[in-house]
């Protein structure tokens, strides 16, 4: 996977996406840079999961075109782009109860033959990567049983075991509690610390504050803004993106640090 | 697989001791009584070959009640393995062959040919291109007006009308149908039995059933991701399209195979899959061997009390659905979770 320097990990060029017989965006251009945690903000319907499904190339542009370390992604092997690029979806309960190790073992797909299956080698980076989320214990339960935080988690650890380095999040928080939203962001930051290079979408302008290297604020197909968090999540941006007041403050975090927070409701400070 | 959970190969032997000595049992049962030990005595001689004129055992076991225990085993591990199929690549722990219209389109491709007195590799064909049809047309439908509803419930609404459109030319054919010739044939073959199977039919029948195994055994560990459904599956380097066509003409062509030569056995592709996971868990590459071996038990079991319990023979497919549907009931209520 050798690319030239600089060249951006994902990028969009000129993009138009829906689907058929419907436009959701269109013109848009976008470049993820590689070791970073890049996060899309939005309103609702502003085409956040939409985009991810053309970027992942699991949706046909209908314009433009996706570039995988630059090269066009409708041209390279889905199996290839599997090696390169992975997904975690927003956790569903599932049809049937795998056991959560099983879950974490199917990440290696990409890395198997046709008519092969995971041996233990396969078997033993599944269990690194629970490891890593936190959920060893979990490996015999079923998929089926467990909350869903850890759900979420455990696709997040299925995505490790893929071993791509560009990881494509939709909305992982959504459904989750406080504490795991938490949980799940900060390992996302951790994976960018560890090299890889995490897109991301959240509901929550905080979380862009908090985690994110870079956020882009789309509004309906397009990109609004992009940049450091703190340059293009202003609280004029924000209030014209979701449509209702929002005041920015800053909060002493200890140690020196100064975190950034959004009020709703409440006019810029 | 399970931490703690035996491993494969050891449990596939125990299941298959337990298949061969419930195989010499169901021998034992029918109008000529055997003794197990005149059963493994046929069986040996018939394998070295020494079975001489006049020796009657050997005679019934291997003429007559070899072809039909054969048939049983036969019909019960392909519809259960295409059950199996069809609810891991539909992801639906609903749909069998019987639900999604395939038995139903091969029973039809099977009148017609039996209809027009066609010869056995005939009703197979005709029986597998209409189980296609059937198939490729509920999904089709489902696929339609997908978004507006729940998945699962227009996949299976779809195989009920696909089925009753595919019931009624059935029943078309057998109104025309010759009342001396081909009305005893279509009726006693709708209701299911495995009373008139011949060597000739069993040597038609098999090709086929290892034909649409051999891909199901060698892609096991791949079927699972299509669980997973077509979003997630690609993003891990599926191509599901071509995997899915794979494996519904495998399930389809084992389907129709048994069914042109026992007629339409219900249930058989729904409960034994639900029966091997409840057991084994839904990992296909132990969901498989599971499904084969409880299928064949259970339709020899089944077909063993068809030929032994009353006088006469019950047809088959009867007493499977009084059995089978008072066992789906139960698995239903057990295994709630396995249904989500």
């Amino acid at each position: 996977m050798s690319a030239r320097p600089g060249t951006p990990a994902l990028a969009a060029e000129g993009l138009g996406f829906g689907y058929p017989g419907q436009a959701v965006g269109r013109g848009l251009d976008l470049a993820i840079e590689a070791e970073t945690v890049t996060m899309l903000l939005g309103p609702n319907g502003c085409g956040k999961t939409t985009l991810f499904r053309t970027l992942l190339g699991l949706l046909s542009p209908q314009a433009g075109r996706v570039l995988l370390r630059g090269r066009p992604l409708d041209q390279l092997p889905r199996r290839d782009v599997a090696r390169d690029l992975a997904y975690v979806p927003q956790a569903a309960e599932g049809t049937f109860p795998f056991p959560v190790l099983d879950v974490v073992v199917m990440g290696r797909a990409p890395h198997l033959g046709l008519f092969e299956s995971p041996g233990a080698r396969d078997r033993a980076r599944a269990e690194a990567a629970l490891d890593a989320v936190g959920l060893a214990d979990l490996a015999g339960r079923p998929f089926t049983a467990i909350s869903g935080g850890q759900r979420q988690l455990v696709l997040v650890a299925r995505a490790l075991a893929q071993e791509a380095p560009i990881l494509v999040m939709d909305e992982p928080t959504a459904n989750l509690d406080y504490g795991n939203q938490f949980r799940v962001l900060e390992r996302a930051r951790g994976l960018a610390s560890a090299g890889r290079t995490v897109v991301v979408s959240s509901h929550n302008p905080d979380h862009a504050f908090r985690f994110a290297d870079r956020a882009v604020l789309m509004r309906g197909g397009a990109v609004a803004a992009a940049g450091a968090p703190a340059q293009v999540l202003d609280a004029a941006a924000l209030s014209a993106a979701y449509g209702i007041p929002i005041g920015l403050r800053d909060v002493d975090l200890g140690g020196g640090r100064v975190g950034r927070v959004c009020v709703p409701g409440v006019g810029p400070a | 697989m399970r931490p703690g959970a035996p491993a494969t190969a050891s449990w596939v032997l125990l299941g298959l001791a337990g298949l061969a000595a419930l195989f010499c049992l169901a021998a034992t049962v029918g109008q000529y009584p055997l003794s197990l030990g005149d059963v493994v005595g046929a069986l040996w001689r018939g394998v070295n070959g020494t079975a001489a004129d006049g020796d009657t055992a050997a005679t019934v076991m291997l003429g007559i009640r070899l072809p039909r225990l054969a048939a049983a085993l036969l019909v019960g591990l392909a519809l259960a393995a295409s059950g199996a199929t069809y609810q891991t690549v539909f992801r639906n722990p609903l749909v069998a062959p019987d639900i999604l219209g395939v038995s139903a389109g091969a029973g039809l491709g099977a009148v017609v040919a039996i209809f027009l007195s066609l010869p056995v590799v005939a009703i197979q064909g005709m029986a597998f291109v209409f189980g296609l049809a059937a198939v490729a047309v509920v999904y089709a439908m489902a696929r339609l007006v997908r978004g507006a509803h729940d998945p699962v419930l227009v996949l299976v609404l779809a195989g009920v009308v696909i089925g009753a459109v595919m019931g009624a030319g059935i029943s078309v054919l057998t109104y025309l149908a010759d009342p001396y010739d081909q009305l005893p044939a279509i009726t006693f073959w709708l209701m299911g039995s495995l009373a008139g199977v011949t060597v000739t039919d069993l040597q038609a029948a098999w090709p086929p059933v290892v034909l649409g195994l051999v891909p199901l055994f060698l892609l096991r560990w791949r079927v699972n991701l299509m669980a997973l459904g077509e979003d997630e599956a690609r993003a891990l380097g599926v191509d599901t399209g071509r995997l899915r066509v794979l494996l519904v003409v495998c399930a389809t062509l084992m389907t129709s195979a048994v069914v042109a030569i026992s007629g339409t056995v219900g249930w058989v592709g729904l409960i034994i899959p639900h029966m091997a996971r409840f057991l084994v868990g839904p990992e296909f590459s132990r969901l498989l061997p599971a499904t084969l071996l409880i299928g064949a038990a259970y339709v020899l079991a089944v077909d063993t009390l068809a030929r032994g319990l009353a006088g006469i023979e019950i047809p088959i497919g009867i007493l499977n659905a009084f059995i089978g549907a008072p066992l789906f009931l139960w698995i239903l209520a057990r295994a709630r979770r396995s249904w989500r």
